[in-house]
């Protein structure tokens, strides 16, 4: 098959399979939950991808060259873009995840660092005791405000998870 | 692998190298059986047994009741004695391959199949440390194992269930 079971525990809200996300102005589900992108636009600072020219219909040649003219334009706009993308990034203390596979999936939002996994081998020393700080409820429910996402609801949400999926 | 689906499993306890115990994984059963017979105890004669579950066998096992439910009742004592009520032992890995093994706290093995989650309640995850870590010590001993060089944890692992 190709396949190997994993399994995973990590410290977050876990998402029912039908639970509802924010959707965009096309009415279409939210991917990706981008928080540094997010405050970064509330601070007034646009993407500099945001003007990237449409470079549909040409051939390779033309769009690397457009690439390159429009790259070497914005290079100082992008490199500070980045710069203070990283910065906002070190403050963010939870992440959007899923687990599962291409038939079923779930949605999980985790505190960073306390998702761990295995495979099916030698067990995975674990360095976490099941203990949690206060903090971690604080940013995550933070986070879910940030993009009017509901937290999920069930017992000891959030709390830590033990979850297997195809590796 | 059709029909086999993931499991994700933690527990407490200890992990062993394929090949660090001379003789393998443990086997409880035959060591309370080995103790039970060294105390004396008659173990019946299964070679007798009419085999199936005819009228043949039922009649031999009500004719042997008595050793029977002797032999197992002694094998559960032994197996009492060694802890084994407490902690358990269990291959790691897949059924394709050696990985080791790991002697856990059978209360604190918890096992998510695939579409279902375990939630890890702090309540039940380190509620009974001290009397978990005991019971793995006193397991080893009295097997005549020496303890790992690192303390009983936590552990992940995961398997084709």
């Amino acid at each position: 098959m190709g396949m190997y079971a994993t399994g995973q525990v990590f410290y977050g809200y876990l998402f029912d399979e039908d639970a509802e996300f924010p959707t965009d102005e096309d009415g279409e589900r939210i991917e990706e939950f981008d928080l540094a992108e997010k405050i970064l636009r509330e601070l007034g600072v646009e993407d500099p991808w945001d003007s990237y020219p449409d470079t549909a219909g040409m051939d390779y040649r033309a769009q690397n060259e457009a690439h390159k003219v429009w790259y070497a334009a914005h290079k100082a706009e992008i490199d500070a873009w980045s710069s203070a993308r990283t910065e906002i990034e070190k403050d963010i203390n939870v992440e959007m995840s899923s687990f599962g596979h291409y038939e079923y999936s779930r949605a999980c939002l985790e505190v960073k660092g306390t998702s761990q996994s295995a495979s099916p081998s030698y067990p995975h020393a674990l360095d976490s005791d099941f203990t949690y700080m206060a903090q971690w409820k604080r940013d995550l429910d933070e986070f879910l405000d940030k993009f009017d996402i509901e937290p999920p609801t069930g017992p000891n949400q959030p709390g830590w998870w033990l979850v297997a999926s195809y590796g | 692998m059709m029909g086999m689906s993931p499991e994700g499993i933690v527990f407490f306890g200890y992990a062993f190298e394929e090949g660090s115990l001379e003789d393998g994984m443990p086997r409880i059963d035959e060591i309370a059986s080995a103790r039970a017979l060294a105390k004396g105890v008659k173990k019946p004669d299964w070679n007798a047994s009419p085999r199936g579950y005819g009228p043949e066998a039922e009649a031999w096992r009500q004719e042997n009741k008595d050793t029977i439910d002797a032999w197992f009742e002694a094998k559960r004592a032994e197996e009492a004695l060694m802890g084994a009520d407490v902690v358990e032992w269990h291959y790691s890995g897949s059924y394709d391959y050696d990985c080791g093994f790991y002697l856990c706290v059978k209360s604190s093995r918890l096992v998510s199949e695939w579409g279902s989650m375990v939630n890890l309640s702090p309540d039940s995850m380190y509620a009974h440390h001290n009397s978990w870590e005991e019971a793995l010590r006193n397991h080893l001993a009295d097997l005549d194992i020496p303890l790992p060089d690192h303390c009983p944890r936590w552990f992940l692992t995961s398997l084709y269930g």
